[in-house]
C-alpha cells in the first residue's frame, strides 16, 4: 500500500513531530504546495501542524483536488479541518490541548483517550457523518459518500492503531 | 524564526537544540530551570549547574530560574522564564527535548499558547533506540547522571553511552520495560560534548549518591577543555 503524507507545515522545524512520525519505506511525502505524486499513492495522510501555525488556512483553495480525487484519505487536526472545508464545513476557533476522552464509534473503537493539541475546530458539517467527540470538540468526521476521514485528535501520539486501520480501509 | 530551547544539559534537550539551529530557524538563548525537588515531574534535576559551562561551549546565552519545585507553581516559574526570554531575545518559539511525556509536552504547549509562542518538539515520538544510536552517530559523549528504577544500579552512574550499553538497555526494554532512552525518568543524562560544542567538559571531581535503585552522579567541579 502507497500511502501519500501531505505535510501542513509552513516552518521545518516542526516536520520532525507532525510529518517524520508517519514515514516509512512506503510512504512518499509532498508539501501541500507541491503536490506531485497524487497519482502515485493508493492511499492519502493529511498531516497536522503547530498550534501557531496557521498558513495552510491561507491556502484552503489549493486543496480543490480533494472533491475530485476517489482514495481513502485520513486528514489529522489541520489535516481534517481542511478536510471539512473542501466539503463546506466551516473552521471555528476552539482550542484543546493534553489527553481527552473521546466517545463514539471509530473503526469499532467506543472509547479513547487521545491527544489534542488544536486551536481550530470543525464545525457546518452537513457532508460528513460525525463519529467522535470529546467534552469540547467534534473528533472524527467521515464523509457521507467517500472513503475520507477527519480526525482532529493526534493518532500518532498514543493511538497510531488509528493509522494502521486506516491503512486497512 | 529566534527561538529558546528549554534546557537541561540531557541528551534530549541538547539534541534538540542542534536540530533547531537550522535552516530559517535560530536558538537565541537557552533556558533553564532549576528545580529544588529531586522528583519533578517537569524538569530534569541532576547537575543543572552544569548548564552554565554548556552553554558557554555552545556560544548561546543561558537564562535560568529557581523553582521550589511544587507540582503546579513550577509552570508559573516556567512561564516567567520564558516570558522572560520572549523580552530579552524576542524569541518567537520555544524548542523542547520531549519525546513520549503528554504530561511535559501539554503543559509547555500550554504555555506557548498562552504567550503567543511556536512550540517545537524535534525528538516527538522517536524511536527511543533510534534516538540514542542517532546521538553516537552525531558524536555526543554522554554519561548517566541519575538513576531510578531496577534493576538499575550505582555502577550504572557515570558511565558512558555507547553500542553496547544501548544493547544493554535495549536487553532491560524487553526483560523490565526499562524505556531504553530514560524517557519515562529511569535515568539522567549529562552532555559533556557534542558536534555543536567548541570545548567539552571535563569532570575534575564527583561524588555519587545512591540507594536501593536509586542514585545521583554529581559533578563538584568541572570546566571546559
Amino acid at each position: 500500500m502507497k500511502l501519500l503524507i501531505i505535510n501542513t507545515c509552513s516552518n521545518k522545524l516542526n516536520e520532525r513531530e507532525f510529518v517524520l512520525p508517519f514515514e516509512d519505506k512506503n510512504t512518499r511525502t509532498n508539501h501541500y504546495s507541491n503536490l506531485k505524486d497524487l497519482n502515485w499513492a493508493d492511499k492519502i495522510l493529511i498531516t497536522g501542524t503547530a498550534l501557531e501555525d496557521n498558513d495552510y488556512l491561507k491556502d484552503l483553495e489549493r486543496f480543490g483536488w480533494l472533491e475530485e480525487i476517489n482514495k481513502p484519505i485520513l486528514g489529522i487536526c489541520s489535516g481534517a479541518q481542511i478536510i471539512a472545508s473542501a466539503f463546506g464545513g466551516k473552521i471555528i476557533k476552539n482550542k484543546e490541548i493534553g489527553m481527552v476522552d473521546i466517545k463514539g464509534d471509530l473503526f469499532g473503537k467506543k472509547s479513547f483517550q487521545a491527544y489534542s493539541l488544536h486551536q481550530n475546530g470543525i464545525s457546518n458539517l452537513s457532508e460528513f457523518y460525525i463519529l467522535a467527540k470529546s467534552k469540547d470538540s467534534i473528533h472524527v468526521i467521515k464523509h457521507k459518500n467517500k472513503e475520507i476521514y477527519g480526525v482532529v485528535f493526534h493518532p500518532e501520539v498514543r493511538n497510531r492503531w488509528v493509522i494502521e486501520k486506516f491503512k486497512e480501509v | 524564526m529566534k527561538l529558546g530551547v528549554l534546557f537541561s544539559g540531557g541528551k534530549d534537550s541538547t539534541f534538540a537544540t542542534e536540530l533547531a539551529n537550522s535552516g530559517k530557524n535560530k536558538v537565541v538563548c537557552l533556558m533553564s530551570v532549576k528545580s529544588e525537588n529531586k522528583d519533578s515531574y517537569m524538569f530534569h534535576t541532576p547537575n543543572i549547574d552544569l548548564t552554565e559551562l554548556q552553554a558557554e561551549s555552545l556560544g548561546i546565552p543561558l537564562l535560568t530560574r529557581k523553582t521550589k519545585g511544587e507540582k503546579e507553581d513550577e509552570l508559573g516559574d516556567l512561564k516567567r522564564l520564558i516570558q522572560k526570554a520572549k523580552k530579552e531575545y524576542k524569541i518567537e518559539g520555544v524548542v523542547t527535548g520531549a519525546v513520549e511525556s503528554v504530561y511535559q509536552s501539554s503543559r509547555i504547549q500550554r504555555i506557548c499558547s498562552e504567550l503567543d509562542l511556536w512550540c517545537f518538539n524535534p525528538l516527538w515520538q522517536l524511536d527511543q533506540e533510534e534516538l540514542l544510536n542517532q546521538l553516537l552517530k552525531r558524536g555526543y559523549e554522554i554519561i548517566i547522571s541519575g538513576i531510578a528504577a531496577y534493576p538499575l544500579d550505582e555502577n550504572w552512574l557515570g558511565r558512558k553511552i555507547n553500542k553496547s550499553m544501548i544493547r544493554e538497555l535495549v536487553k532491560l526494554r524487553d526483560k523490565y520495560g526499562v524505556n531504553p532512552a530514560g524517557e519515562g525518568g529511569e535515568f539522567e543524562s549529562l552532555v559533556l560534548n557534542g558536534p555543536n560544542f567548541s570545548k567539552s567538559i571535563k569532570i575534575n571531581s564527583h561524588r555519587v549518591e545512591y540507594s536501593n535503585h536509586s542514585g545521583t552522579f554529581i559533578v563538584e567541579d568541572a570546566k571546559l577543555k
